[in-house]
């Protein structure tokens, strides 16, 4: 059963002149795991926010369980909120600091302290109860922090980037963490980050934002492998651009005239976000290769090396096409056997029409 | 009084570093983990203030009890314990009294300093943020 449990639409927010979301219209479904990606300053963390209540609506509505939250504050909202900085209570213990919200709701003293040590269990702090949360470490805060929102049952989380304050190793170990609780408590969680591989790796489904505007809703495998325009493109993951050209079209097929690759026939499915006024043509460095000695590909084009960074398991290349005066990135695997080109050596490059992307 | 005048700018000054230093975020979670606005302020910003409260009010005290012209120029037929001080000063045979007297002005008022910036500390210290000035 795919219910909507968030449900906004047509949501503008003005700060003065400035308008930091425009026209948001966007359904999440309950129980997934969902994610706001976008560079800072796009509006992600204004909308999620928004959905737990600190920010007022310009205008639209937002609908959360079916119930307008049009007037209704944060304190009397089914969501809760793991913030950026954590906002542990510093003055309180770890149990005290989960207890926080079931006090709130004058629950009885046994219920609120069967319901404290359940949510201690599952976010793995044992033992830590009476510890005052100034002498916790940064991965501990978060799960303080998870834990005291959890342990209210909302019906969504929202979390503000919470990993974006832990060295890579604890943020990795965190990410997995965080799905796996996330599928045992089966909440909804909404994450705003600006990390496209944390999204990637975590959610079901991802709103890219730029500039106030959601540009494209996917799940992670579509929206790297589809991208609807440029933009998506070039923020999730690596994209290289050729200059393209839209000639003809003929029934699903679409004829280009492609910097560097000449004339080709794609069809019309690769136009990612539709046809309309594509002018280039993206293709992932992984989808092309650099031959070796009788390798062959399906098309392939001669180019040098210019730049050369390994990367011990990859080595990616920068290659200068002829007639293209950026380079562009051709990431391969240091597989048994293959040697290691050097700058200025010339490849010959693999690559398949059915990995470029016609993109506006 | 005139000393309430003078006062004012050191607890505006302990008060509003120990307000500014707070997280909003705090407010904010508090709010959202369900309790009320009034809740708040009595559970979460209170106590995590309430060492800057102290320290004002013991560096107001302080700073009135040994504060001598405003209270010389002010203070009508209740003179305040250094007004007195002066004020006896014409009595040559009350000199030894009068400087034990001074004496113990002065490190009544060093011990309440030093224990206004002990509170102050220890509010910094708990809300974890870096120390930033102050008197001592």
């Amino acid at each position: 059963m795919t219910q909507k449990i968030i449900r906004l639409s047509k949501l503008d927010k003005f700060y003065g002149e400035f308008q930091a979301l425009s026209q948001i219209n966007l359904d999440i479904q309950t129980g997934e795991f969902f994610s706001l990606l976008g560079p800072s300053g796009c509006g992600k963390t204004t909308l999620l926010r928004a959905i737990a209540g600190f920010e007022t609506l310009s205008s639209g509505s937002l609908h959360i369980d079916g119930v307008s939250m049009d007037g209704v504050p944060a304190n009397k909202r089914p969501t809760n909120m793991v913030f950026q900085s954590y906002a542990i209570f510093p003055h309180m213990s770890v149990a005290e600091n989960i207890a926080y919200g079931l006090k709130a709701r004058k629950l009885p003293k046994a219920e609120i302290k069967a319901s404290v040590a359940e949510a201690i269990n599952m976010v793995g702090l044992e033992g830590f109860d009476d510890r005052a949360s100034h002498a916790l470490s940064g991965g501990q805060r978060q799960r303080v922090a998870l834990a005291r929102a959890l342990v209210l049952k909302p019906r969504v989380l929202l979390l503000d980037e919470p990993l974006s304050a832990l060295d890579k190793k604890l943020r990795e170990q965190m990410q997995s963490e965080l799905r796996r609780l996330q599928r045992a408590v089966g909440i909804t969680f909404v994450l705003v980050t600006h990390d496209q591989e944390e999204a990637l790796t975590m959610s079901d489904r991802i709103a890219v934002m730029f500039d106030g505007k959601i540009e494209q809703v996917a799940s992670p495998q579509i929206l790297y492998g589809k991208p609807s325009n440029r933009k998506v493109a070039a923020f999730i993951g690596m994209m290289n651009f050729l200059d393209a050209k839209v000639l003809t079209t003929s029934g699903d097929n679409v004829e280009v005239e492609v910097q560097s690759l000449g004339k080709l026939t794609l069809p019309l499915a690769q136009a990612t976000g539709g046809l309309n006024g594509c002018n280039s043509v993206g293709v992932r460095p992984e989808m092309l290769t650099i031959l070796m000695g009788s390798q062959t590909s399906e098309r392939e084009i001669e180019a040098e090396v210019t730049e050369v960074y390994y990367y011990g398991d990859m080595t990616y290349y920068d290659v200068k096409l002829p007639a293209k005066e950026d380079p562009i990135t051709v990431t391969m695997r240091n597989t048994a056997g293959r040697e290691v080109l050097e700058v200025g050596a010339k490849a010959r490059v693999g690559w398949s029409t059915s990995s470029l992307l016609l993109l506006k | 009084m005139g000393h309430i005048l003078i006062c004012t700018p050191f607890c505006i000054a302990i008060l509003s570093s120990a307000f500014v230093n707070l997280d909003k975020s705090l407010e904010e979670a508090s709010f959202d983990l369900g309790q009320t606005r009034w809740n708040t302020f009595w559970l979460v910003i209170f106590p995590l203030v309430m060492p800057g409260i102290i320290a004002s009010l013991l560096i107001a005290f302080t700073i009135s009890l040994d504060e001598f012209i405003i209270a010389f120029f002010l203070a009508g037929t209740e003179p305040t314990l250094p007004v007195y001080i002066w004020g006896q000063l014409r009595f040559p045979a009350k000199l030894p009294g009068l400087m034990a007297l001074g004496t113990v002005l002065l490190l009544v008022s060093i011990g309440l300093l030093l224990i206004a910036d002990f509170f102050r500390r220890r509010g910094i210290r708990k809300t974890g943020i870096e120390n930033t000035g102050g008197f001592l």
